[in-house]
């Protein structure tokens, strides 16, 4: 189950599995306009503080300052936790984290997981290792519940079936929780699901969440959601585990203040999300764990360069905004975070399986303006484009290209010769369908056709027009 | 070596210079307003009612449109008993339909109400009402998250606390706003 989910993200590149995504067009900018309403939404709680941009250099510095000092507040959160009654655990890697979380599990004769949004555990494979372990795993945030039910990944971090149509989940729904057929209602779609997951809430035997925040002098962990799916696992097992990425640190509560004015505004334009739980100690003969996760994040952390990316926290603004991401979807992003961020991350887990990530992008710089941490998203994929090219194989398609380009380009005569030559190809064949780079749309519709050649070009029509 | 230690290593030699932990100076608006919070809550879909001590359970009960109520403020916890049992959490004999509790403050900019293990009594009881009342006295409002963590830090820790902004929410099926995703329905706030 996990290799063959593994084995279709892999295949492909962005642009060759954003294809299908993008013509449909209809759905494209159904999909654009979706995110873009997220966008606007953020814009206006931006108006809303007058020290917007300090406030975000503010958030910057302290997560520099708390990235320069991580060791120190590693060990200062887990003895603060310790203190508080909490276990903690440290994973060098995915597999890690699997087998700790699997073992706990055991330990407290476990079978039946709730788990709210992570997209750490996402990252690390859990879901399907537990499965294949024999756990039972459900997933109760709405979004991730859906794109689970469906077995897909989520497409974006934030909303994770922003993908879908409402008649998509109603089919889903109908086929696995016996729905009405063909009502897509969003409100009878989501009282289904309360229905069902309250079930599910009350058979499971432990909770699992992520983390947004672990706060070092208080050890204290935060969780952001809008649903109190998280509350309603961690504070009614008796096992739970909290999975934490460990670049979510803060120094302390005055740091936290920061954050969580930002997190919700930039991520869907919320003043601040519904439920903001800080969980300190445990509730009587409840065992409580936390699992700090490297998987990577070491290897980001040593590099100077590349370092700023562990400011993020995880907010999907970037993806928002992204006019790649609003029109070829997450799920061409061959990788669990998509987006800006998630193509600057990518390559971390595979140079040569991701290399085309940091090229689905227009360099706009959208990101840059709306990250909430300040991370030169855009400058970061630019010197990935170029270390990628330097440290991988070239694409074959794309070497031959731009060696024959770069011939034709380098002489006028070659240039002109070549521009004459290509002038004889008929219209015919190049709005045909043997062009493979025009599209058409499954209703039959034109999407974009290769433009009316001139019959002379503009030297010639110049030399011409000036006698 | 364990994964600790291996983690805390390899971050250890990477050179790199310990930056001083920044200062937070960011702009409080000077006034505390009571209608900015109305505002704000509102929008978020919380309903919001102006009270005396008199009048709160009044208002609790006209509320509640005649479901079972359920209480731990020390006021009204005699006319409205608490009977969740946080062992059998699902028990839907022992599970108010509406539950009363009283913020230790609310914050304006955000309408976000902080209530911890001492205002909640049962943790679940935050989540798993159908519809929740948070009492909260006008005179403990600040205006941002800034001041509200400043209160957090000085008192006594807590075991749980939470920021309680609205009643449950999901936008998960085409942007479609749909109210009581998990938990409680409907959030409604008395100020008094």
């Amino acid at each position: 189950m996990f290799n063959r989910r593994k084995n279709k993200l892999m295949k492909g590149t962005h642009a060759n599995l954003s294809k299908g995504f993008i013509t449909g067009s209809e759905k494209t900018d159904w999909h654009n306009n979706a995110l873009w309403f997220l966008r606007a939404k953020r814009d206006m709680q931006r108006d809303t503080i007058p020290d917007w941009e300090k406030l975000r250099a503010t958030a910057a510095a302290i997560k520099d300052h708390t990235l320069s000092r991580l060791p120190e507040y590693l060990q200062r959160f887990e003895e603060n936790a310790i203190k508080n009654g909490i276990q903690v655990h440290w994973a060098w890697d995915d597999a890690e984290l699997r087998e700790i979380t699997a073992s706990i599990l055991r330990e407290n004769n476990a079978k039946s997981v709730v788990k709210s949004k992570s997209m750490l555990t996402e990252e690390c494979g859990l879901n399907p290792y537990l499965e294949k372990e024999g756990f039972d795993v459900v997933d109760t945030d709405l979004g991730e519940r859906i794109v689970q039910l469906r077995k897909e990944h989520p497409s974006h971090i934030v909303v994770p079936a922003i993908h879908l149509k409402k008649e998509e989940v109603s089919d889903t729904f109908h086929e696995k929780m016996n729905t009405e057929k063909g009502n897509s209602d969003p409100d009878y779609l989501a009282s289904a699901a309360r229905e069902a997951l309250r079930k599910d809430f009350m058979r499971a035997d432990a909770a699992i969440t992520g983390v947004n925040f672990g706060v070092a002098e208080s050890g204290t962990v935060v969780v952001c959601t809008n649903e109190g799916n998280a509350d309603m696992g961690v504070h009614s097992k008796k096992t739970v585990i909290h999975c934490m990425g460990m670049e979510k640190l803060v120094p302390g509560y005055k740091e936290l203040a920061v954050f969580t004015r930002l997190l919700a505004r930039s991520a869907t334009g919320q003043p601040v999300t519904v439920f903001t739980s800080h969980y300190r100690k445990p509730r009587p003969e409840t065992t409580e764990h936390i699992i700090i996760v490297n998987n990577k994040r070491t290897d980001i952390f040593e590099d100077p360069e590349f370092r700023q990316a562990m400011r993020c926290i995880r907010c999907g603004a970037c993806m928002n905004t992204c006019p790649v991401y609003r029109r070829s979807g997450g799920h061409s992003y061959h990788h669990t975070v998509p987006g800006p961020i998630g193509s600057v991350l990518a390559p971390f887990y595979g140079k040569e399986k991701n290399k085309d990530l940091p090229f689905a992008s227009t360099l706009c710089g959208s990101c840059n303006n709306v990250c909430p941490v300040k991370i030169d998203l855009a400058g970061l994929l630019y010197r990935w484009r170029q270390k990628l090219t330097d440290e991988t194989s070239p694409d074959l398609s794309k070497k031959i290209g731009m060696d024959i380009g770069s011939k034709i380009l380098k002489s006028r005569t070659t240039y002109s010769l070549a521009t004459r030559a290509f002038r004889w190809v008929p219209g015919s064949v190049l709005q045909s369908g043997l062009n493979p780079w025009n599209v058409t749309a499954k209703n039959g519709h034109k999407e974009r056709i290769f433009p009316d050649v001139p019959g002379e070009s503009f030297r010639e029509w110049y030399k011409k027009n000036q006698e | 070596m364990n994964s600790k230690e291996r983690i805390l290593n390899t971050l250890n030699k990477v050179s790199r210079d310990a930056l001083p932990r920044p200062e937070i100076e960011l702009q409080y608006p000077p006034e505390v307003l009571v209608e900015d919070f109305v505002r704000i809550a509102e929008a978020s879909g919380t309903e919001v009612f102006l009270a005396t001590p008199d009048t709160v359970a009044d208002t609790v009960r006209k509320w509640s449109r005649g479901g079972d109520i359920q209480s731990c403020v020390p006021g009204l916890q005699d006319e409205f008993p608490l009977i969740f049992d946080e062992q059998i959490p699902f028990d839907r004999e022992k599970m108010p339909e509406v539950f009363v509790a009283e913020a230790a403050f609310g914050v304006i900019e955000n309408a976000a109400l902080w209530l911890t293990d001492s205002e909640l009594r049962a943790r679940l009881l935050a989540f798993i009402p159908e519809r929740i009342v948070v009492l909260l006295k006008a005179g403990s409002l600040v205006s941002t998250m800034h001041q509200a963590y400043a209160i957090i830090a000085e008192n006594d820790p807590f075991g749980f606390g939470l920021f309680m902004a609205g009643a449950s929410k999901t936008a998960d099926i085409e942007q479609t706003l749909v109210k009581g995703a998990q938990g409680a329905k409907e959030l409604a706030v008395i100020l008094y």
